[in-house]
């Protein structure tokens, strides 16, 4: 797993995941993705287009990190899904709780909506 | 398995000394040159990595103590994992599906997994004979 951090303007940080979020890909990125979360002290939005697999490990940490964001009252966007992945997210209706966009813009434009 | 059945592979997760991922290897090895989808391939690495998880973090109170065998086929329409293991019993069929959260306030991050599984599946067996756990999970070719 990759992680890289990039600035997404004055509020959002972005997150930029690459490879498999299943349990060994988690275990590989999970501190470091929570701690690039919390410590931006901003919004984060997620590029989720060179994540190839998503199981409920990489759902599970999805979550708790934005959780922890919403208890900070901050918000985290996903964006760019593949395919499969976004039918995996959708399978447990995760858009219901964190906001699945198609692109960074759209994203960006649900942090400001 | 029928027949019909063109196709296997047999492995054992040894909780001690070799994990999921060589499993998951083994798999794809195995399937590269049988032209499954994408959405099938990704299924099967699902329900591997759902159910092994499951299994070794819930079924033994060691995982080192794990022994699960692996036997997975082809017929002409689907691909059929079972899972053997002498773990504690659990029947997944009869796990009620997890409460899917309104807010995130409510989201309980566990329990996503049999849900996915039960998803991707085009069927689910469950026995429970000899001291031994068998789950048997079906996934269509043409998905």
């Amino acid at each position: 797993m990759q992680l890289t951090t990039a600035e997404a303007g004055p509020s959002a940080v972005c997150l930029i995941v690459a490879g498999r979020l299943d349990t060994p890909g988690v275990d590989e990125i999970e501190v470091r993705f929570t701690q690039a979360a919390r410590g931006s002290g901003k919004h984060v939005l997620v590029d989720l287009q060179n994540v190839s697999f998503v199981s409920s490990m990489g759902v599970r940490m999805l979550i708790s990190t934005a959780r922890a964001l919403h208890a900070a009252q901050r918000r985290m966007v996903l964006f760019a899904p593949q395919p499969l992945v976004r039918e995996m997210l959708d399978t447990v209706a995760l858009d219901q709780i964190i906001p699945v966009a198609s692109d960074q813009p759209a994203a960006l434009g649900l942090l400001e909506g | 398995m029928s027949d019909a059945a063109l196709s296997h592979l047999d492995l054992e997760l040894d909780g001690q000394h070799s994990g999921p991922e060589r499993v998951r290897a083994e798999v794809q090895r195995f399937l590269g040159p049988h032209g499954l989808s994408e959405r099938s391939l990704y299924a099967v690495e699902l329900v591997l990595e759902e159910w092994l998880t499951n299994t070794l973090r819930h079924g033994y109170d060691d995982p080192a103590q794990a022994r699960i065998g692996i036997h997975l086929w082809l017929e002409p329409d689907e691909v059929l994992i079972r899972f053997e293991d002498d773990g504690k019993a659990f029947d997944p069929l009869v796990e009620p599906p997890p409460q899917l959260p309104n807010t995130l306030a409510d989201a309980r991050p566990g329990g996503l997994g049999l849900l996915m599984i039960r998803k991707v599946a085009s069927r689910i067996t469950h026995e429970r004979h000899s001291g031994r756990n068998h789950l048997t999970v079906g996934i269509s070719r043409g998905a």
